[in-house]
This record gives C-alpha cells, sequence and structure tokens, in this order.
C-alpha cells in the first residue's frame, strides 16, 4: 500500500509542488493550509510523513509540532520542516520541537524526494 | 525525474493574485492603524508566502524582489522599524510591482528596462527605510496623546483607579466595616483620596442606625488588575453596587490587549475580560440587566457595550476596540469556512445540465398529463421539485459576495485622494449581499467608472466643502442589497451633486431638449446616460477618459439591468444600479404573437390588461393609450415584428415598468408564468433589435426572450410625453 | 485558386436542393436531423428561417434554397436539417441548413474536381469550392464558410433595417 505524506502549507503552489513530486514517487498526499487545518484532518488515518511550512496563520508550524508531539496518534509520525534561510532560529526552535528534518525553500523537488526517502520507512 | 510544474505555476499566479490583495488590504488598514501587530504580521506572511512559492517554483523576479520587501517586513515585525506612512507609501508601490512582476511570469514575458529601473528605484527606497531608522522606535509619543483623549474629563489627569460604592444597606446587620475594605485596598496600592457620600443619608427621625448609607468615590493608585482590586469588595458586592473604572493609561493597555487577542474569542464579554478591561462580575450583571429589559419591548433592547459603558464599567472606546477585534475573528472565521476551489466551467457546465433537466422534467410531467396516469404525474412532479432544488442549490454555488469587489475600490479612492488633494473615506456596507460571479465579473468596469466619477468629479476640495459648511472628509459609498428578486449597487458621494444648469445646457447643445422645455429634475438627470454627454470642465487623469456615462449605461443594460441617477444638485449624487441575481434563469412572463411564443421577464410586468376594441381601431392614428388616465405609450409586437398570418380577434396589453418607465406590449395570447433558462442565441442575430435571448419550453420548442428596455425606447421613441398631446 | 484548396481525396455529405446535387465537406458536418419545429426570429431576412432546440442548444437554421435564389423549402417526408460546424471571425459556430433531402456521403479525389464555373448557374460563384463530377452528374461542392461570412450576414441585417 502507498505510503501517505501529509503536506501542510499555506501556499497552495508550493503544496502542490510538493504534491505533483510526492505522487509522482509513488506516494498518496494529504493536503493541509496551516496547523489548525491539519489537526483537524488527522482524525485516525494513517500518516506516514508530514511536511510541514514553519510560517502559517491561524497556527504556526512550532505550535503544530508541539500540538503533534502532545497528541496520541502521531507523536512519532516524522516531520520535515519547510524554512527559509531567514529563520535559523525557527530552525532550532523546530528542532526541540522534534522535527527530524529540514528542507529550505526554495528547494528542488528532487532534494524534497531526498529528504522524505531518507525518513519515511520502506 | 521530469516533474512537470506547470499546473503548480498557475496555482502560483491565482494565490499571489489574492495575497496581492490581502497585503493591499492590509496595509490601507495599516493606514488607520499603522501600530496593529496582526495586521503587520499578515503583511509579513503574504510576502513571505509569495517569496516562498515563487522561490520553489523558479520564478526568479519575483523572488528576488518579493525577498527585499520581506527584508522590510521582517524588520518592522520585529519592531526594529516604526512603520509610518513613508513606508507604507513605499509598501503600496511595491505591491503593485509584485503585481507586474507577477503577471510578467504569468505571460511569459520578460522585464521591460522601464520596469528593471522601476524595480532598482523600489529596492533603493526599500534599502532606506531600513538603513536610515537603525534606531529603536519611541512607542510611547502617541499614545499618551490618545490615552489623554480619551479621558473626556471624567477624571482628572491622575493615573489613578477610580472606585465608587454604593454599600447594601444591610453591610453593617452583615457584621461587615466599610473601614476594613479601605484598609485592605490601601495594601494594594495608594489610596488619593477618599469621599464619603451620604445622600442616601435620611433625616434623623426615619434614620435607621443599623442601615447603611454610605457611599464612597476613591480614587488610587495600583499596579495591581481590575480582577484584584474587584476582589477586596467580594464580601460587600452582594446588594452593593461597585464600579471600578481603570487609569487612563490603561484604556490604552486594555485596548492594544484586545487587539492582540488570538482569534477564537468571539463574545464581546469575553473579549473584555480576556483584555482586562472587564470582570466576570461586571458581565454577569450586565447581562442580567439585558436579560431584566428583554422581558420589556424587543426593539428597546440595549446593546451590551451601551449597558456596560452607562453602566460606568468600561469606556466606550474599549468596547469599540472590542468590537472590532470581535468582527475580525468574526471575518477570518468565515474566512476559514469549508470551502473547495471549484473550476467555473465545470460548475457552468454543472447548471447548464440542470437547467437541461429542469426543461425535460417539464416536458416529461407534460406527457405524464396527457397519459392522465395519475401515478406518473405525481413521480414527474415530485422529480421536477427535486430537479429545480438542485437547479437552485447549484446556482447558489455560484452566488459570492459582492465585499471583495466593493473593498478593491479602497485604492482607488486612496489614489485618488493622494493625487488631488481631496480628503475622501470610502465606505463601504452590504458587502455580504450575495450576487452571481459572472456579473460581479462584469459589474467591476461600470463601477469603477461610477467611484471614480463620484470622488473625482463630485467630492469637492477640502477648502470648497468647509466653504459650504460640510466636513472637510470627503465620502464615497457603496451599499448593496437585495430587493424583490435583484440586487441593488448605489454608488454614492456627499460631493457637490449634479448641476441642473450645466446638464441642461449641454443637453440643449446636443439637441436632446429644447431650451423652451422644463424637465422634471429626474428627466433632466437621466441624461447624463447618454451618449457624448460630459460635462466635466476639466478632463482629469482619472475619469473622463472619453467613456462616458452611455458605456455604464450601455454594459448594465447588457446585464439585463437599469441604472438610475438622483440627486439634490447640491450635497451628492446617488447613482443607483439594479441588476438581476443571474443571468442565467430568470422568471418569465410567456405570451403568444402569431402562433410564436415570447417571454417577457416577469420583474418587469406590471399588468395585463385587455386591448380593446376602441384602442385598437384608435391604433392607426396614435401609439399611446388611455390606462386609468394615465397616457401609456404601446408597442404592437405583431407589427414591429413584421409577424404574418392572421390577426387574433381579440389583443391583450401587457404592461411593463423599466427604468422607471412604463410601457405596453400589444400581443395576442397571454400564458402565464414560466422560469426560463437563458440561452444565448449567438453571433448570428446579435444585431436584432428586440430580443435578448431564448428559451426552451417545457414542450422542446424554443421560445425568444423580449428585450424589454429595447423594445420600450421604440414604444417611447416617437411618442415622448412631449409630441402626445 | 478555389481547386488548388482541394488536394487529396475527401469525403463529401451530398444532398438535393430542388433538383440539384450539392455537397459539404463531410468534417464540417455534425449531424443530420429530420426537419423539426422552427422558431422565427422577427426582423431577420427570410431566408434565415429561424432557430431550433438542439439538446438544449439554440441554433439558427438557415434556408439554402432563398440563400441559392430557389422558392423556399417546403416541408416534405426527405426534408431535413444539416447541422454543420462553420467558422465566422475566427469563432466556431453551429448552423443549421435546410435540404429538400440528404443523398449519400461520397468521396472525390482532387482530379474529379473542377474549379466552379464564373458563369451559368444561379449561385453566387463564391460560395462554391468546385463542381465534382461522378457517373456524368455534377455535384456543387459548396464553400460554407464563405455563405455565411459576416459581410453576408451583415448584409442581411443591413437589408432588412431599411425595410424596417
Amino acid at each position: 500500500m502507498a505510503k501517505t505524506i501529509m503536506v501542510i502549507d499555506d501556499s497552495a503552489s508550493i503544496r502542490q509542488v510538493v504534491n505533483i513530486t510526492l505522487k509522482k514517487a509513488g506516494y498518496d498526499v494529504v493536503e493541509a493550509c496551516d496547523g489548525r487545518d491539519a489537526l483537524g484532518k488527522l482524525t485516525g488515518q494513517k500518516i506516514n510523513l508530514m511536511v510541514c511550512d514553519v510560517n502559517m496563520p491561524n497556527m504556526d508550524g512550532i505550535s503544530f509540532l508541539k500540538a503533534l508531539k502532545a497528541s496520541q496518534g502521531y507523536r512519532f509520525t516524522p516531520v520535515i520542516m519547510l524554512t527559509t534561510e531567514s529563520q535559523e532560529s525557527k530552525k532550532q526552535e523546530g528542532k526541540e520541537a522534534g522535527a527530524r528534518a529540514w528542507v529550505v525553500k526554495p528547494f528542488k523537488p528532487e532534494q524534497m524526494l531526498e529528504a522524505v526517502s531518507k525518513l519515511i520507512l520502506p | 525525474m521530469e516533474i512537470d510544474l506547470s499546473e503548480a505555476r498557475q496555482t502560483f499566479v491565482t494565490e499571489s493574485i489574492e495575497l496581492l490583495q490581502e497585503m493591499e488590504g492590509a496595509l490601507l488598514r495599516l493606514e488607520g492603524s499603522p501600530g496593529d501587530q496582526e495586521t503587520i504580521n499578515s503583511l509579513f506572511r503574504s510576502a513571505h508566502t509569495i517569496k516562498g512559492s515563487s522561490g520553489v517554483l523558479g520564478i526568479e523576479s519575483v523572488e528576488r524582489f518579493t525577498h527585499a520587501v520581506e527584508n522590510l517586513l521582517c524588520k518592522v515585525r520585529e519592531n526594529e522599524i516604526r512603520i509610518d506612512k513613508k513606508i507604507i507609501e513605499v509598501l503600496f508601490e511595491c505591491r503593485d510591482h509584485i503585481q507586474v512582476l507577477v503577471d510578467c511570469a504569468s505571460s511569459g514575458a520578460g522585464l521591460s528596462q522601464g520596469l528593471l529601473s522601476r524595480e532598482a528605484e523600489l529596492v533603493k527606497r526599500l534599502g532606506s527605510c531600513i538603513g536610515g531608522r537603525g534606531d529603536a522606535p519611541d512607542k510611547t509619543t502617541e499614545k499618551e496623546t490618545s490615552g489623554a483623549e480619551a479621558g473626556e474629563g471624567r477624571l482628572a489627569a491622575t493615573n489613578a483607579w477610580h472606585i465608587s460604592i454604593r454599600f447594601n444597606g444591610d453591610l453593617f446587620r452583615n457584621g461587615m466595616d466599610p473601614a476594613s475594605f479601605l484598609n485592605y485596598l490601601a495594601g494594594l496600592g495608594e489610596t488619593i483620596s477618599i469621599t464619603p457620600l451620604f445622600e442616601r443619608m435620611p433625616a434623623a427621625p426615619e434614620m435607621d442606625p443599623e442601615e447603611c448609607y454610605l457611599g464612597l468615590e476613591v480614587d488610587f493608585r495600583s499596579e495591581f488588575d481590575k480582577k484584584t482590586i474587584e476582589d477586596v469588595f467580594e464580601f460587600a458586592r452582594e446588594g452593593s453596587v461597585i464600579h471600578i473604572l481603570p487609569p487612563h493609561s490603561r484604556v490604552e493597555a486594555y485596548m492594544d490587549m484586545i487587539r492582540s487577542l488570538p482569534e477564537d474569542f468571539l463574545l464581546l464579554g469575553e473579549i473584555l475580560i480576556k483584555g482586562g478591561a472587564l470582570t466576570q462580575h461586571e458581565l454577569d450583571e450586565a447581562l442580567d440587566m439585558q436579560k431584566g429589559e428583554d422581558a420589556g419591548a424587543e426593539q428597546h433592547k440595549r446593546l451590551l457595550g451601551e449597558i456596560m459603558v452607562n453602566e460606568g464599567m468600561i469606556y466606550p472606546e474599549v468596547v469599540d476596540a472590542a468590537l472590532e477585534r470581535q468582527k475580525l475573528s468574526q471575518a477570518s472565521r468565515s474566512k476559514e469556512a469549508r470551502t473547495m476551489r471549484i473550476d467555473a466551467n465545470k460548475l457552468d457546465s454543472l447548471i447548464n445540465l440542470v437547467g437541461e433537466l429542469v426543461i425535460s422534467g417539464a416536458n416529461m410531467g407534460q406527457h405524464a398529463r396527457r397519459l392522465k396516469d395519475g401515478w406518473l404525474t405525481e413521480s414527474a412532479s415530485i422529480m421536477s421539485r427535486l430537479v429545480e432544488e438542485i437547479r437552485d442549490n447549484a446556482m447558489r454555488m455560484r452566488m459570492v459576495p459582492i465585499g471583495e469587489t466593493f473593498s478593491r475600490f479602497n485604492r482607488v479612492i486612496r489614489d485618488i485622494g493622494r493625487d488631488s488633494g481631496k480628503d475622501i473615506e470610502l465606505k463601504i456596507s452590504g458587502g455580504e449581499t450575495e450576487l452571481d460571479k459572472t456579473v460581479i465579473e462584469k459589474i467591476n468596469d461600470p463601477l469603477m467608472h461610477l467611484v471614480r466619477n463620484a470622488a473625482d468629479h463630485g467630492i469637492e476640495m477640502p477648502e470648497e466643502r468647509a466653504s459650504k459648511g460640510k466636513a472637510p472628509k470627503g465620502t464615497v459609498r457603496l451599499n448593496a442589497y437585495h430587493d424583490a428578486g435583484s440586487i441593488v449597487i448605489e454608488v454614492s458621494d456627499d460631493g457637490r451633486g449634479l448641476s441642473r444648469e450645466r446638464i441642461f445646457k449641454k443637453a440643449c447643445a446636443l439637441g436632446l431638449l429644447s431650451p423652451a422645455q422644463t424637465p422634471s429634475d429626474s428627466e433632466l438627470f437621466r441624461l447624463i446616460f447618454e451618449p457624448g454627454f460630459s460635462t466635466a470642465e476639466q478632463v482629469t487623469k482619472l475619469s473622463g477618459r472619453g467613456v462616458g456615462m452611455d458605456v455604464v449605461k450601455r454594459n448594465i443594460e447588457a446585464l439585463r439591468g437599469a441604472v438610475d441617477v438622483e440627486s439634490d444638485g447640491r450635497s451628492g449624487t446617488t447613482v443607483r444600479i439594479r441588476l438581476p441575481l443571474t443571468l442565467a434563469i430568470i422568471d418569465g412572463f410567456m405570451v403568444g404573437v402569431g402562433g410564436s411564443s415570447y417571454v417577457i421577464p416577469l420583474d418587469m410586468v406590471v399588468e395585463c390588461v385587455e386591448f380593446s376594441e376602441a384602442e385598437r381601431r384608435a391604433a392607426n392614428r396614435r401609439r399611446y393609450m388611455n390606462l386609468r388616465g394615465e397616457m401609456l405609450p404601446y408597442i404592437r409586437l405583431r407589427d414591429f415584428f413584421g409577424t404574418q398570418g392572421q390577426e387574433a380577434r381579440f389583443e391583450n396589453i401587457v404592461v411593463v415598468r423599466c427604468a422607471g418607465q412604463k410601457a405596453g406590449f400589444v400581443v395576442d395570447d397571454l400564458y402565464g408564468e414560466v422560469q426560463t433558462v437563458i440561452k444565448p442565441l449567438g453571433r448570428v442575430y446579435r444585431d436584432v433589435k428586440g430580443i435578448a435571448g431564448a428559451t426552451i419550453t417545457g414542450n422542446g420548442k424554443v421560445a425568444l426572450i423580449l428585450d424589454a428596455p429595447a423594445l420600450m425606447e421604440g414604444a417611447g421613441g416617437g411618442a415622448t410625453a412631449s409630441n402626445l398631446n | 485558386m478555389s481547386v488548388a484548396s482541394i488536394t487529396e481525396s475527401t469525403q463529401y455529405l451530398t444532398f438535393k436542393l430542388d433538383d440539384e446535387v450539392f455537397a459539404l465537406d463531410i468534417s464540417q458536418v455534425r449531424e443530420v436531423l429530420d426537419f423539426t419545429t422552427l422558431t422565427k426570429v422577427p426582423r431577420t431576412p427570410d431566408f434565415m428561417r429561424g432557430v431550433i432546440n438542439l439538446r438544449g442548444s439554440v441554433v439558427p437554421v438557415v434556408d439554402m434554397r432563398l440563400k441559392f435564389g430557389m422558392t423556399k423549402t417546403e416541408q416534405t417526408v426527405n426534408t431535413c436539417v444539416i447541422i454543420a460546424e462553420i467558422t465566422l471571425d475566427g469563432e466556431k459556430l453551429i448552423l443549421g441548413a435546410l435540404a429538400d433531402s440528404v443523398q449519400e456521403v461520397i468521396e472525390l479525389d482532387p482530379d474529379q474536381i473542377e474549379p466552379g464555373p464564373r458563369i451559368g448557374t444561379r449561385l453566387n460563384t463564391d460560395f462554391i469550392k468546385g463542381m465534382g463530377k461522378r457517373d456524368d452528374e455534377f455535384i456543387i461542392i459548396l464553400e460554407v464558410n464563405r455563405i455565411f461570412s459576416s459581410e453576408e450576414l451583415a448584409a442581411a441585417h443591413a437589408a432588412k433595417d431599411e425595410v424596417a
């Protein structure tokens, strides 16, 4: 069965880029537009990995990570943070909150795939 | 691996347009309240997202420039730079430049030299905004000014709490001592003054020594919050009246606090408590009062905020801030409503199909009735009803609020104000009014023209306004509401109004009127929609570009709408546009002429009367009839359409009203109301006069929809009021 | 010039107006319908016979007999509406054409087609793409796009406006 990856980003075009990239590599993709939306969509479905932006309205990536780590079902789900080079401090915050990897925007689809394939269990 | 991102690029363009729209909104809000952190955050986020997405998609031109903008916004967000008018102006221009860059990326056009130098200039200005203001901002000045303004003399400039207590008469009987409260209070801060009040004290014979008549007004300085101070009187609260007004410096703090609340709090009271301006106890009390009033007449029910202000619990400006906060969170909540994007074409094709389904349902119903099969008729009618419901729902999907279109004009008004030196405010109401998306798209240009006209020609310069005794700030108002199956959009201003004289002169010059005529205001003002009519003495950069009101009128009529203007010639002009809610379906009234069926839009039909024998005989001589003493110009469709065949023995006249004028259409038969899915007739019949479209009737035939306004021109053209007599 | 545009074997739908055989390039024909009720649009030229309901779309129908100077098409059991797709000012347009009867689909090689006659037909020669010849029978191959060019339609409207 295909692995499912959740993409959380407030930018529809970035979600789409990640979505297209991951689908092409054979993953199933679920999209959420911010942390709150993502939490709402985590209702028992199996998510193998998450790709999450940092700066989002309603609930930012760090708060989402914290909420995720406090949850029952998803606290071991690996999360890749999407950051920009200007957010060094956020990177640290994200690391403390439990992010497993970073992909720095702007990224190439191949970089995204590489990060995903390293983290997702076969 | 080859990954095709062209689809994502398309998404990027749509997304950027939305984000740029948000940026514009945020900038406009910042002009009003430059310190609003949430707005700054949202501005930053928009720029940040555009930068991030363009980077991922490899649209370097956008990424590079937006990065520069983001840099400045980042500093603003971190409070390293204080936002001011100059920065807002630069940001406005940067926003526009990003839009140009996105457009270029979307069309694949390269950047011209002009654009590049424009970019260099903007980047330089961005740099100077960052560089020239390294120092931490002086935050205090502005706040203190507004704090002092808030005072209104209710409390002197003492920066103190004011506590007003009327003790419960049973205080002593309950074993309590007023002095103990004051002692306790003294432990929380510094008591400045205590004024005892005895106005409740009766004359000595009636006085009950066990009764407490005391009231106190206390000025008190403390760093503690309202709740703590209120708690001092915890035991005396029952039966006592206690008001605690915060020091003025706190008002601003409350307002700040309220503005920075997360967006989840929706009730006014909750917002105020969260902000620290109100205690739970006070809220309960106010709510009780409100409930008590409920019992009385509903219309006298006061608003919660009003009660709290009147009871001296809180300052009005704090309530205002809270209400604004509430509005914001409602807005953002409604935005979060579960939505999904649907390609408009898919929706159109769905609506088309359902329209067909309605027709074939009606068809089936007819057959069922012909077969006289009760069960079949019943099922057919149930199905028809369901299908109609589906259609209505499908139509509703295409309905969008007009607010977004309205708010785009904020920028227009602002720019006109800046360029012309006028002080103009745009007030929007009825933004939640919904109408068909296709109508909204088509109404934009006419609205733009009207808004520009209002701001440019309507609103006077501040000095001129002042000399007329008007407020120097002019107002342009956009309003929308539903009215009897149509939507009405009003563009009004409180400017100089239409000049009777000038319009009259121009109308005579154009040969529309003779100098001897004395038209009424509305007749005269309506002439501004005639071609070639532009009385502006001075053609400015913004309006008067040769596109006149006649184009506005034509565009609106193409949407089956009508436009009217009202002005008292002194204090403003209102242009009222009436539009159908949707372009796809109308309620129609079906008539027959010589064996063909025609549909008249039902909302235009006033009544149907018999075309009497006497009128018929007079028909050759004149083209108007006497309808209960009123002159009614009419048009005989049989003649107008050159219909062949036997004349009907009896004819009827359908009285139609459009744009405030009445006319009659003479027809053979009246068939009654029909719901009509409008089909375009296509370009082959583009120039046919009097026909607006076609529709398919229940029996599968095509019926033509009459273009009532055009026909009325035919009816009225030869028979204006003046040559009737 | 007319012939130069026909370079490979093409299929044609043939039909009769009066006793003459006409043909249309099959790629322009969508379908053929039985004659159905027409709704006349007032104040339009006579040859524009009206509109029909084609599965929910409103499609104009022209009377080619009138257009070509013959008498009006009368309805018989054989009368058909040929639904054709034409290009008008770069836009695709669906149009119905009345025919007394539809014959068959034939294939003609370019060498079976001659240029249209300059004179000797009732038709405006501009409307003729070429003359096909088969079994000693002449087939007039029509240039539909030109018959319903915007000039033709505009001329029709102008003529009507003078009357009105």
